[in-house]
């Protein structure tokens, strides 16, 4: 194959793949790698992919074929394929379906049309310890101890060989629910969309139909990646009339678990009565039952159980929705071992793990169904697009001094105070008089000032629930302008209105927290205006290292933004 | 003796140095071969257990009672009679002669392998070889891709290469070099003038700018001289050895010709203008002549971008076996070699990235006559020697940078900008594109190599199709490259003693006298740097161990009670404040300031010695001045901890301290402190 140097893709050795943004053909080669790449970063003109035998795997299970996705790299690289590139491709997509798992009289059997394969594995202790007694490869198949569907599928991923799951589901107890044409208000104190037509976006169309995969055993369970503000909730709520059975969510936070609860009475034909809550606040177990991660995992002691785990498997589920699976506790990965006969589905904005457990999301959750970029869904309207600044304020001089003179944290909190930031914010808010303004922080004494400098309330750990919800409420109608919010309020609010984010101050927080926190701001404005992500820094101190790091992350996303100078009035 | 010239392309052996020693020329004699034979295998030798240097005798060596001390990795003795030392000397000149030894520098009398190994003393027991004043580059690993099996040490990237040569050029010449640090670019008249002339041999003739010389022609030109008959020229002995390099250097943009602009000092130097002048195929028939000579074997020049010999952009011989070892390892199949090997590494010069310059067909013997030669040039390769961009080359490509500090940049860059991106940022991977990531690290470690990193910068992003993301330009411009927004301050290690007859008992050890490096007063000490640990040994062997130990930032920590000095904010943890022991040497005088302040008094005596961290004396002065005014001084300790004050590059410090007599905080802003150096002040 010879040069061909003015296609936009580069194909390297190492199984990355660099995608030109700029280019005019991005978009289709895009498209075409996309089932079988995972995107890594995405800054301006370059976009990074990773064939990954995990993507290949899903894309094996989407029914893509090694053929389709050499030829697909065939057509837009650049450079001739590296052969073991070829190698990867044809091998890895070769191995999904070698193995299955199937329903045969009952039972669950391991079957492979390759007896030598079955012989191999059925060696190896990891995978023989979830075989039932006398278990002879030489018959093609291998009946597989009862509930160990999971673990089996784990310990066969960790071998380097993906299972494909047809052994079906549990339907669960029927649920009848409908997605609504017009939203209903939501139930009790709840503020929210109050009879405003409403349909599903094309993509979460699609994307709960991949999921689906029409109500058959190739789908079921899986992950969906959408960006922040995709409105991945409402995909999961496709998900669950398209299952038309019990259904339980998991959340990572009551504050998700809540705006969960409201979308489910807003936007479904389910009364507030069919909806309950198993959090610290209440202890309901309803048709539909929201929940958090945080509750399952939560015991008395260090060595004790789970009390609250059972959750997971009874109440005769159709459906269990991860929120957030990139969050996913370890334990409730055990506990998810063992109800492989319920469909499970995943939402998150990205399959990459702090921990680097994206194998057992795989094996346990599901493969992914379904992902699409945010420039995408910016490009087509349906996230607004986002201008970052970080703008750099001067320590006071006195302040210096102390700040000199601490040591490590607290050299960062007096630099996160800096009071010069608080007119700054004030400024910034003057800036932009017509928008509805967040400003987020870490330390609440600085909260409070900055809030008592704005005239706004505070919300934070402490605030009640109840007085949250009446802030936000206000804040959605526009009977409030700018709230000040702790990074524990800030976390899975749904606040589509609000297009100015400042940050007074960040602490060491995930990667994903700086995502979850911008992606507050990405509901699609009415007159098209950009959200922009403010973050003051003091300058020339430590906290303009962390926030180096924060834009690494925001930059590899796609985000870009501007350094400033600023100088507080 | 004669002042050779550097080796050939680097008698690299496929895969250890006696095979290679095998591979010899017939000319060798037995006793040539020998000694070669120890040279290069000095590696393979057995090592005692030690440490230190290590004694072999040479007992296949057939010079008697002669035995070579290899010190490890370094440097090397012969100890020998009178006479063996000549023997061994009058050999090693010979291997010198032929490119199987590289020659001594001026001033030396060492000689080293062409690969970078230890230098040897030729003679003289005790005579230590300093470092040799060759190019480092001039290694085979540097120009020849190592055989299978062979671990490769890093190849000293072209770029390097200059550096190290041009600064082996200013010593050796004495003349300073131009700007701090090494310079990242000099002129091919400098490369070739260091070749160290031969000391009996005629002077070189003068270049047509030449001012400096004295170099007299290398001692092998005649062994080195063109068998076409044409007549040898000073250099004609050396000069096609470092042909290749020098020409790929030119074409890489490492080199400036004579009359380009640059700011960098040059010395002028005979006759490389002849070179210049040959058509590229003579250039190239020296060249393969050499390479024949060196390594008597067939091989193919490839110029390649970042795929070859670590990394580096630059030529490089190819043998076939080797070849196909490397496109085994690179190319994801291998190309077998047939007779036609050039047209193969051809074929696989698009999927690689290499280019292929040139090939040598070093033949075989037969019938007892001399092997034949034979060499060809490729189209690419001529325009290569002429410093042109080769035809066939994919055009050249800019780099991207994007937000996160990241830059991808095509094989087909540049070579400047390939060579400014490598020296300003950390290499992530290369494949069909070269990955960097951008960071502060790699900045600061190109400006302390001497590199204008902006410059270099400019050059990387040179033709790039988008605009650099401004909080990229901004973090490179601003945050790394600005240094007038950090202060640094000279500290040094002051060991202060509570009375002038424990300084006086004390001053009796060797040790702590050797450890000073001025005495303050009597009872205060400026110690050398790194010598703290020593010095600590020493008082507590006197029995007067110093207050705190171990940590600095222990030590100033200790809390300073009335009359004593406050403490010292740890040093080199980061920005820190740095309390001066207030007044000190520049203290107001109304509180008893003065140098008896900070470093003796009344309550010293009761105070054990002590190990302090403090600034400088010139700094001390200058804060002397400034605290005249009060003005709020501020010092940021950079992270290394102890660094170097400079200025005038301060806009914006302050440093402070703590009057023992009052108690106040005075500080002095470094930026007054400036304009009163200045004199805008008005205060000397």
């Amino acid at each position: 194959m010879p040069l061909e140097p003015d296609r936009p893709l580069i194909v390297q050795s190492d199984h990355t793949l660099l995608l030109e943004a700029d280019h005019p053909q991005h978009d289709a080669a895009r498209d075409d790698i996309a089932p079988f790449a995972e995107l890594v970063k995405s800054p301006e003109h370059v976009h990074t992919y990773r064939i990954t035998p995990l993507s290949l795997w899903n894309a094996a299970a989407a029914g893509l074929s090694a053929d389709a996705a050499l030829a697909a790299l065939d057509r837009w690289s650049r450079y001739p394929l590296p052969q073991s590139v070829r190698f990867t491709v044809e091998e890895q997509i070769g191995r999904f379906g070698r193995l299955r798992l199937v329903q045969e009289d009952g039972a669950l059997h391991l079957r492979a049309d390759d007896r030598l394969l079955l012989l191999e594995i059925a060696r190896q202790p990891s995978v023989a310890v979830h075989l039932d007694e006398g278990a002879d490869p030489a018959r093609g198949t291998l009946p597989v101890r009862t509930g160990a569907r999971g673990l089996l599928k784990q310990a066969l991923l960790k071998l380097g060989h993906p299972v494909e799951d047809l052994a079906g589901y549990v339907p669960g107890s029927p649920l009848a629910v409908a997605m609504r044409d017009v939203t209903a208000p939501a139930a009790g104190d709840h503020a929210g969309p109050r009879g405003e037509p409403f349909s599903l976006r094309p993509y979460q169309v699609a994307a709960a139909d991949a999921f689906w995969a029409g109500g058959t055993a190739r789908g079921g369970s899986g992950v969906i990646c959408l960006p922040c503000g995709a409105g991945k909730t409402l995909v999961g709520l496709a998900a669950m009339v398209r299952a038309g059975a019990r259904t339980l969510i998991l959340c990572s936070s009551t504050t998700a678990a809540h705006q969960w609860m409201r979308e489910i009475v807003a936007r479904t034909t389910l009364p507030p009565s069919a909806v309950g809550e198993y959090t610290g606040l209440r202890k309901e177990v309803l048709p539909v039952t929201v929940s958090t991660y945080q509750m399952l995992t939560s015991r008395r002691d260090a060595g004790g159980g789970f009390p609250h785990m059972h959750l997971l498997g009874e109440g005769d589920w159709g459906l269990v929705i991860y929120d957030e699976v990139h969050l996913l506790p370890a334990p409730v990965f055990r506990a998810t071992a063992d109800i492989q006969a319920r469909r499970r589905l995943g939402l998150t904005a990205t399959l990459v793990r702090e921990d680097g457990r994206e194998d057992d999301v795989f094996a346990l959750i599901g493969p992914k169904r379904y992902d699409t970029p945010w420039r995408e869904l910016e490009h087509a309207g349906w996230i607004a697009p986002a201008e970052c600044h970080e703008l750099r304020v001067t320590l006071p001089r006195d302040l210096y001094r102390a700040y000199a003179m601490a040591s490590g944290q607290a050299q960062f909190r007096l630099a996160a105070e800096n009071p010069a930031k608080e007119s700054l914010a004030e400024q910034l808010i003057c800036r932009h008089p017509d928008e509805r303004v967040l400003v987020i922080g870490h330390y609440l004494e600085q909260l409070r000032r900055v809030a008592l400098r704005l005239g706004a309330p505070v919300l934070s750990g402490a605030t009640p629930q109840a007085v949250r919800e009446r802030l936000f409420a206000e804040f959605r109608d526009g009977r409030r302008r700018v709230l000040v919010v702790s990074r524990v309020a800030n976390f899975a609010v749904d606040l589509p209105e609000a297009s100015v984010a400042i940050e007074v101050s960040g602490l060491f927080g995930s990667r994903q927290e700086e995502a979850q926190r911008l992606g507050r701001l990405l509901r699609p404005k009415a007159d098209g205006r950009s959200a922009r992500f403010y973050a003051l820094v003091s300058r020339d101190t430590r906290e303009q290292e962390f926030a180096a790091k924060r834009q690494l992350f925001l930059a590899e996303q796609g985000y870009r933004y501007t350094i400033e100078v600023a100088e507080a009035g | 003796m004669a002042r050779t010239q550097g080796t050939g392309g680097g008698r690299r052996g496929a895969g250890s140095q006696p095979e290679a020693v095998a591979a010899a020329p017939d000319d060798l004699g037995a006793d040539e071969r020998d000694l070669l034979r120890i040279f290069w295998t000095a590696e393979a030798l057995p090592r005692s257990r030690a440490r230190g240097p290590m004694a072999v005798a040479l007992d296949e060596f057939a010079l008697g009672a002669a035995w070579l001390r290899l010190r490890e990795g370094r440097t090397g003795h012969i100890f020998a009679d009178q006479a063996t030392q000549d023997r061994v000397d009058a050999l090693a000149r010979g291997l010198v002669a032929q490119g199987y030894l590289v020659g001594p520098g001026p001033g030396e009398r060492t000689v080293r392998r062409p690969w970078d190994g230890p230098p040897f003393a030729l003679s003289g027991a005790g005579r230590q070889a300093v470092a040799a004043a060759v190019p480092q580059w001039w290694s085979a690993e540097g120009l020849l891709v190592p055989a299978a099996g062979v671990q490769a040490r890093p190849a000293v990237a072209p770029a390097e290469a200059v550096a190290t040569f041009a600064r082996v050029l200013a010593v050796a010449d004495g003349l300073p070099l131009a700007g701090a640090g090494r310079p990242t670019r000099a002129s091919q008249r400098e490369l070739v003038r260091c070749l160290p002339p031969a000391p009996d041999g005629p002077a070189p003739a003068r270049g047509r700018s030449g001012t400096g010389g004295g170099e007299a022609a290398p001692d092998g030109e005649e062994a080195a001289a063109p068998q076409n008959g044409e007549a040898a020229t000073p250099w004609a002995g050396f000069e096609p050895r470092l042909g290749i390099w020098l020409a790929t250097a030119a074409y890489e943009g490492l080199l400036q010709r004579d009359g380009a602009t640059g700011a960098r000092g040059r010395w002028t130097v005979p006759d490389v203008g002849r070179w210049l002048d040959l058509p590229p195929e003579e250039q190239w028939a020296r060249l393969a002549r050499s390479w024949a000579r060196a390594a008597a074997a067939s091989a193919v020049a490839v110029l390649a971008v970042g795929r070859l010999a670590g990394h580096a952009p630059g030529a490089a011989w190819l043998v076939p076996d080797r070849l196909v070892d490397w496109l085994d390892r690179h190319g994801g199949g291998a190309a077998r070699m047939g007779p036609h090997l050039r047209d193969a590494v051809v074929r696989a010069g698009a999927d690689l990235g290499v280019l292929a310059l040139g090939s040598v067909d070093a033949g075989s013997a037969r019938g007892g006559r001399s092997p034949a030669l034979a060499c060809a040039l490729t189209q690419a390769g001529a325009r290569a020697l002429r410093g042109e961009s080769p035809a066939g080359w994919p055009r050249a490509e800019p780099a991207a940078a994007a937000s996160d500090l990241t830059v991808v940049q095509p094989l087909a860059a540049l070579p400047r900008a390939a060579y400014g991106l490598r020296r300003v940022a950390e290499l992530q991977g290369i494949d069909r594109v070269a990955s960097y990531r951008l960071t502060q690290a790699a900045w600061t470690a190109a400006r302390a190599r001497g590199d204008d990193p902006l410059d270099l910068w400019d050059a990387a992003m040179e033709g790039s199709r988008q605009p650099v993301p401004q909080n990229v330009a901004f973090t490179l411009e601003q945050d790394w490259s600005d240094e007038s927004r950090r202060a640094t301050v000279e500290t040094v290690l002051l060991l202060r003693f509570p009375a002038e007859e424990v300084a006086a008992a004390a001053r009796r050890d060797a040790t702590l006298r050797q450890a000073v490096r001025e005495q303050l007063t009597a009872t205060a000490w400026v110690l050398d740097p790194g010598r703290e640990a020593a010095v600590r040994r020493v008082l507590q062997k006197l029995g007067i161990a110093p207050d705190a130990g171990g940590d600095p930032r222990a030590e100033v920590a200790a809390a300073a009670g009335p009359g004593r000095h406050p403490p010292l904010a740890g040093a080199g943890s980061g920005t820190a404040g740095f309390r001066l022991p207030w007044p000190g040497p520049f203290g107001a005088p109304e509180h008893g300031g003065g140098p008896e302040g900070l470093l003796g008094g009344d309550d010293a005596r009761a105070v054990p010695p002590a190990l302090v961290r403090m600034p400088s004396q010139a700094l001390y002065r200058r804060l002397r001045l400034a605290s005249r005014n009060r003005e709020e001084v501020w010092v940021d300790l950079a992270e290394e901890g102890v660094v170097r004050f400079l200025p005038e590059q301060v806009t914006r410090a302050s440093l402070f301290g703590q009057c023992r007599g009052c108690g106040r905080t005075h500080s002095v802003e470094l930026g007054e402190v400036r304009a009163m150096l200045d004199g805008q002040a008005g205060e000397r």
